[in-house]
């Protein structure tokens, strides 16, 4: 009960996630056998790292890093643009795409939304979108990016649970083209009703080919790191470092951009931004550690059996779960705690591993976006100015939209496990 | 003093990225040399996986006082930023106070923690568990002694540093 208190406390006076967790976890291991017990921390720690996929996760953020700054990503907003900028709603229409042409770079979902939260944001305002919408469209299509691999999230899952993270890549692909499936006729239902801006016309063909050709070399790299994972040749570490390869390939030779220095920054950054996912990674342990020993995940297990038997209710209070806790918690540390406790539960009731996984990851990116306290909204609103409650009103019909992928793919195991089946996985 | 200490941290802080920025070069290199050698030397080299896991551990780990000393390891201030500026104060002066205690025990039970891998030995180069894992009291260390001038030098709360 006192841990519990002091977790909510540290929380809610901005404590940082890592060390809540850390000081949550050393605090509950005293109570259970005093400093004997906390000493076992630093080795949850050590542990809780000395996991080699996880290598995976700072190589793909360094290798968008590099992307980035080549420029090329930029020609995916592009390429979006011409194939659907005529549209009512073009740019908002050419924001999603952008999120899915994007998604094959980066793997998290905060990283997407900062950065359109910069360009597309003042590009659509420019155009007459209010600013809370343009928030909002690009908050809902920041899911996309760790939904479709590659997702650190995914990652972490797989290296955890046991689970084939490539069959986790292979999973994700449908619910990340669905979601951004849902989000456009969202925004093509409401386009007369708002009154969104129609940019002009049609793109020639010869325009679509041309932005088409700028950005081949960005539209590769989701296959070179795709493709040697998903046909089993590399593991994800491996196509990670080969990711950074083609990256740096493009950055010295195609698009000559990058010196020695600004390496150095990118490799020190990525360390940085790491370190504070691989902090809550370690600290997490150390609470799921005490959480195990308490027998917290059976006793979790036996409350919602005992309050029903129905595999689709145990289900769906699951993704409840999953859902109101993501709203305040980091999502890796939310793995980290949950899944040890839920993923038994999700076996129980007959669920495929990788169904369990996608589920699982989906719920928690949507989380990221789902108000009052998604992290996603919270950087498009420090990075754009606009207000929080503002965003979130624009919001909601995109979150129903995810929610009911979400429902889909849940409840039609046949469909989210097509493609890595047909994969063998 | 408040300048000097300022000036110390940010020197420390130089140092500690130059060797986090040096050891994640490593760290690239390193599985580079593991993925040419099992598609195209053949070598069987059998260190790379184990090296990787430990570099990768000494970068990132060392990061986390960069992290600090930035203070890029967020949290909510979804509460405290409707407080006024002396709330603000206090929840940060908690906040960090917290993150010091933590970073400190954690330095110092990571002292006996790697005591204990003088005796054990990695499988594949034999060498004492001891090296990587004293790659958590030092990094924990920097951490603490960061966030201490932090808490001492720079008291200004940081409402709007959001995103990265």
């Amino acid at each position: 009960m006192w841990l519990a208190i002091l977790i909510l406390i540290l929380l809610l006076i901005g404590t940082p996630v890592g060390i809540v967790l850390g000081v949550g976890g050393l605090f509950g291991m005293y109570q259970i056998g005093g400093e004997f017990f906390m000493q076992v921390a630093p080795s949850k720690i050590f542990n809780g790292l000395n996991i080699f996929p996880f290598l995976a996760m700072p190589f793909f953020i360094l290798a968008g890093e590099i992307m980035n700054h080549t420029g090329i990503t930029q020609r995916l907003v592009v390429l979006s643009e011409v194939l659907v900028g005529h549209f009512r709603g073009g740019l908002a229409h050419s924001n999603m795409l952008a999120s899915v042409f994007f998604s094959g770079i980066t793997g998290a979902a905060t990283a997407d939304a900062a950065a359109f939260g910069r360009t597309l944001v003042p590009a659509m305002k420019k155009q007459g979108y209010t600013g809370p919408y343009a928030c909002a469209v690009t908050a809902a299509g920041s899911i996309i990016g760790p939904t479709i691999p590659p997702s650190g999230l995914m990652v972490v899952y797989g290296s955890l649970m046991g689970v084939s993270i490539g069959g986790l890549f292979a999973t994700g692909i449908l619910p990340g083209l669905l979601v951004c499936a849902v989000c456009m006729t969202i925004i093509a239902s409401s386009g007369k009703r708002k009154n969104l801006p129609i940019s002009g016309r049609r793109a020639t063909l010869l325009e679509i080919l041309v932005a088409f050709r700028g950005s081949l070399l960005a539209l590769i790299m989701p296959i070179i790191i795709l493709g040697g994972i998903l046909f089993g040749v590399v593991t994800p570490t491996e196509a990670a470092s080969v990711a950074v390869a083609y990256a740096l390939f493009i950055g010295t030779v195609v698009n000559p951009c990058m010196s020695w220095p600004i390496l150095y920054r990118m490799l020190v950054d990525t360390a940085k931004l790491s370190a504070v996912i691989f902090l809550i990674i370690g600290t997490a342990s150390i609470m799921g550690w005490y959480l195990s020993f308490m027998q917290i995940p059976q006793q979790i297990a036996a409350l919602f059996v005992s309050l029903t038997d129905d595999p689709t209710l145990i289900l769906l209070m699951i993704i409840g779960l999953l859902l109101t806790i993501g709203m305040v918690l980091d999502i890796n540390a939310m793995l980290i705690l949950l899944a040890p406790l839920l993923v038994p539960l999700t076996a129980e009731i007959g669920m495929d591993p990788l169904h369990a996984g996608i589920v699982f990851v989906l719920a928690l990116n949507i989380s990221l976006m789902t108000p009052p306290v998604g992290a996603c909204l919270f950087v498009l609103s420090s990075v754009t100015g606009e207000r929080l409650e503002a965003i979130a009103k624009e919001l909601w019909p995109f979150l129903l939209g995810e929610l009911a992928v979400l429902l889909f793919i849940a409840f039609t195991p046949k469909a989210a496990l097509f493609l890595p089946r047909l994969l063998g996985f | 003093m408040r300048k000097w200490m300022q000036t110390m941290s940010l020197r420390l802080n130089g140092a500690n990225e130059l060797l986090v920025g040096v050891l994640m070069g490593l760290l690239v290199l390193d599985v580079w040399a593991g993925v040419l050698d099992r598609y195209l030397i053949h070598w069987q080299l059998n260190w790379v996986e184990e090296l990787a896991r430990y570099i990768m551990i000494w970068a990132i780990m060392l990061a986390v006082p960069c992290a600090a000393c930035s203070r890029a390891h967020i949290g909510l201030d979804l509460l405290t930023r409707k407080l006024p500026l002396a709330g603000q104060r206090l929840c940060l002066f908690v906040a960090d106070l917290a993150m010091l205690l933590f970073f400190l025990y954690i330095a110092y039970a990571g002292v006996n923690f790697t005591a204990k891998g003088l005796a054990q030995l990695s499988t594949v180069f034999s060498t004492p568990m001891a090296f990587p894992y004293a790659a958590i009291p030092v990094a924990f260390s920097l951490a603490a002694l960061q966030t201490f001038v932090l808490m001492i030098a720079g008291t200004a709360p940081v409402a709007d540093e959001g995103g990265n």
